[in-house]
């Protein structure tokens, strides 16, 4: 009996260590930038105002931060859901303009609904790097210190809103 | 006649000066463009992940080896060129993970199984190998023997 005990118990936890790598997605990848401050950065603005889009600016209440293009289709996917978490009025969304021709973003958004309050532009993807972007969309929310507490790679969900976003807003609230 | 040698002297001491110079340039450039691509070749394509930014034509991995021969240009070092993606894309973006508390069973796990192995079968080995009474005598025979001795020691009492 104990002769067998070992290798079964060894066997388990194998098991449960390969049981669990099977349900990790590889295509995500922890970010370094959660729990650090946002990277500075001055943009320009999407509609050409005398203002610019100054990321620090931004910082005195949470926001969300999502990175999108009109040549992205999984953007055009989370939209719906960016728009109605908007008319909620539970947090400001800003958005950042990736790599895209100026006036594909401004007709994309005047077809598909404007749910930012303001878009900054970032046509060579260079503070997308600072912010370690590698799959748009991707949304980042940033706490009134401009703390990134989370961040989403990928088109949001309904799950990842309610779970993710809303919790940690209501977290924010109550602090 | 003097000026002249001394002017030809002039001009092809120019010549070979800026000759030289070129070559310098030229030796920089190549020293730059190696630089370049051994550190392309170190970082991964975090979009194609398993291709090296050197070999991916992704947008953001052109992007990046933009960011990694301007960074070059600016004469910033390998380690800070490594530490920069580090800080923006996490350990993740190494091809190589480095060697810390968090990798140490990723590096040595192998090598400790190795030895594990190796000590096991080195037990298995010479226990099989060793004139043991215990290979010879089942322990439920020696057990039979002590209480058959300590029986009739009690008899002798």
């Amino acid at each position: 009996m104990n002769k067998y005990l070992l290798p079964f118990i060894v066997f388990i936890f194998l098991a449960a260590f390969l049981a669990k790598g099977l349900y990790l997605d590889p295509q995500t990848i922890p970010s370094p930038l959660i729990g650090k401050k946002m990277p500075a950065a001055n943009l320009p603005l999407l509609e050409r105002g005398e203002a610019e889009f100054n990321v620090t600016q931004l910082i005195g209440q949470p926001f969300l931060l999502n990175v999108f293009a009109s040549w992205c289709a999984p953007c055009l996917v989370e939209h719906p859901l960016l728009s109605n978490l908007a008319a909620m009025k539970v947090i400001d969304i800003y958005g950042l303009s990736y790599k895209d021709n100026r006036s594909n973003t401004i007709a994309w958004l005047e077809k598909n609904g404007n749910p930012y309050v303001s878009v900054g532009v970032d046509a060579e993807g260079d503070y997308a790097i600072d912010l370690g972007v590698y799959g748009v969309p991707e949304t980042f929310l940033i706490d009134s210190d401009g703390v990134i507490l989370f961040k989403q790679v990928g088109p949001l969900t309904q799950e990842v809103i309610i779970e993710e976003i809303l919790e940690r807003i209501e977290d924010l609230k109550s602090e | 006649m003097n000026k002249t040698i001394c002017c030809c002297g002039f001009v092809s001491l120019f010549l070979f000066l800026t000759h030289a110079y070129a070559d310098l340039d030229n030796i920089k450039a190549n020293k730059m463009s190696d630089r370049i691509s051994n550190l392309t070749n170190q970082l991964r394509c975090l979009v194609c992940q398993n291709q090296s930014l050197a070999e991916s034509e992704a947008p953001l991995a052109i992007d990046l080896k933009r960011q990694v021969k301007n960074m070059v240009e600016q004469g910033r070092t390998d380690i800070e060129i490594r530490d920069y993606m580090v800080a923006r894309y996490g350990e993740f973006i190494l091809y190589e993970p480095p060697l810390n508390i968090k990798t140490v069973l990723l590096w040595w796990g192998p090598f400790l199984i190795l030895i594990g192995m190796i000590l096991m079968i080195r037990n298995i080995i010479a226990k099989n190998n060793s004139p043991n009474l215990k290979n010879r005598f089942s322990a439920f025979d020696i057990l039979e023997a002590r209480e058959k001795l300590e029986r009739n020691n009690e008899g002798k009492k």
